[in-house]
């Protein structure tokens, strides 16, 4: 399929014609398409549609790694994977589900979450400190709750978040942020496993009431 | 699984925290309630605020080119995967069957004929027979050929320092795609590229490397049935070197310089 005999050396090939522009063809913009469009394209294998699909979202992706692993190059890692796994999993995106960023989040987070559970069990580390709330003094290097709650840049979720109770909030929390789960999250707070369901269903249940309109606002603005 | 209890579990469940049972559960009973399915791309609206709601950065370029790297090279591991069994099956089948004739029409003949024709049939078989043989060893040489060519594919799309470039389509060739690959080793690339036409017999695609103006011929390729086709290129200069890369059409055989019409083009 390639290739002639001789083909090795680079042969200048004496007067030519000057190597001229003839145009470029043009579809529609993928950065114009929303991200539903995009999605569609991208199973149909369209590697352009990633491409905009990417440069929409990666920025949000990224901060999210970064946020959560404290590791730029493992975010890299993860940003990619991530982007990847919608370049093969495309096709099985449901649209009732949810929103193409929901998704793509979720993949995201699940994704970081796989990292900081690997992490865990290379390093074998045994998170003894508790959990300081947020109204409380406390290190916030190594808390993911709190590490959050004073990075979060926009307000309404963080307005939202401070409608909790402290011990709601806090579940929550290390549940997104720190990828805990129930079980490490009761273990963490000495807790029961019921408590802690329950503490999240609740924090959960409060901030979509909160957060709906806000929620919706967000919604209608997304591409 | 009822509806109040996937409702209690659904925002749990986005947050990755229910363990596989549970998570489980929740997934088969949203498949039935369009109900819960509603209230699930709600509660995703929720976890998305909370992916948005941290200090926003951008990644580094290299993020973006590995994808893409990744993305061709699964491109063409789907393209090339079967194609192998399927060119041997094609030339595999085709030389049984007329093994298994020549083979057939011998012992007829043998048992009709005279002992005068039996001895010219036999001479004649014998011939055939060598003929069967020279073209399973060239079945087995191409399949070896194949075989390596794919290896050399996969190995330089793969390499985790490999320089990538993109290939634009010009009018003549709106759908096609193209990538350059440049082995960390520096001295070949790989130029790959996708839905290009399918040439007549007396033309083929060749790949030029143009600097100041001037076209340097480094071979030509032809694509399958689904417009795949990829060359590679010796170096003996680096490719930095070169202002771009252009694929046009020229007749069997090559041509001295750029004459047919371009469909993949690029800057290096």
């Amino acid at each position: 399929m390639s290739g002639r005999p001789g083909h090795e050396k680079l042969n200048p090939s004496g007067e030519l014609p000057a190597y001229v522009d003839i145009g470029e063809p043009r579809r529609a913009d993928p950065a114009s398409l929303s991200d539903q469009e995009l999605l569609r394209l991208i199973a149909l294998e369209e590697r352009e549609a990633l491409e905009a699909l990417y440069d929409r979202w990666s920025g949000a992706v990224y901060s999210l790694a970064t946020h959560m692993l404290r590791d730029p190059g493992a975010a890299e890692e993860v940003t990619q994977d991530t982007f990847f796994r919608v370049w093969r999993r495309a096709s099985s995106y449901r649209p009732e589900r949810g929103k193409v960023t929901a998704w793509l989040f979720s993949i995201a987070h699940h994704r970081v979450i796989d990292e900081v559970r690997r992490r865990k069990r290379r390093e074998q580390t045994q998170v003894s400190q508790d959990v300081e709330l947020i109204d409380q003094p406390a290190d916030d290097s190594t808390d993911p709750a709190r590490y959050a709650i004073l990075q979060m840049n926009r307000g309404e979720l963080k307005d939202a978040l401070f409608h909790l109770r402290p011990e709601q909030r806090e579940v929550v929390l290390l549940a997104y942020y720190g990828g805990l789960t129930h079980s490490e999250i009761a273990q963490r707070l000495d807790k029961p496993l019921g408590t802690v369901k329950t503490r999240m269903r609740l924090a959960l249940k409060k901030l979509r009431g909160i957060m709906g309109p806000q929620a919706q606002e967000w919604a209608d603005n997304e591409v | 699984m009822k509806c109040e209890q996937a409702e209690e579990q659904l925002s749990p469940f986005l947050l990755g925290v229910l363990d596989p049972e549970e998570s489980s559960g929740v997934d088969r009973h949203i498949e039935t309630c369009p109900g819960c399915a509603s209230r699930l791309a709600q509660s995703g609206d929720l976890m998305s605020e909370f992916a948005l709601s941290v200090p926003q950065l951008e990644p580094p370029a290299a993020v973006k080119l590995q994808l893409l790297s990744r993305v061709e090279g699964d491109l063409v591991r789907d393209l090339t995967a079967g194609a192998i069994p399927r060119l041997f099956r094609r030339l595999g089948r085709g030389v049984a069957l007329r093994a298994g004739f020549a083979i057939a029409s011998t012992l007829v003949l043998a048992l009709v004929l005279g002992a005068v024709w039996f001895n010219g049939r036999l001479s004649e078989v014998a011939q055939e027979n060598q003929a069967l043989a020279l073209q399973m060893e060239t079945a087995a040489q191409s399949e070896q050929n194949v075989k390596e060519m794919l290896r050399r594919v996969a190995s330089i799309a793969s390499e985790p320092d490999v320089t990538v470039k993109r290939l634009s389509a010009t009018q003549s060739s709106p759908k096609s795609r193209g990538m350059i690959y440049l082995s960390a080793r520096g001295g070949t690339a790989l130029l790959t590229a996708l839905d290009l036409p399918v040439l007549a017999a007396n033309e083929v695609y060749q790949v030029w490397l143009v600097k100041d103006g001037q076209g340097f011929d480094t071979g030509v390729f032809t694509v399958d049935s689904s417009g795949y086709g990829h060359h590679f290129i010796d170096l003996t200069a680096p490719l930095a070197e070169f202002d771009a890369v252009v694929i046009t059409v020229e007749q069997a055989g090559g041509s001295p310089g750029p004459t047919g019409r371009s469909v993949l083009k690029g800057d290096l």
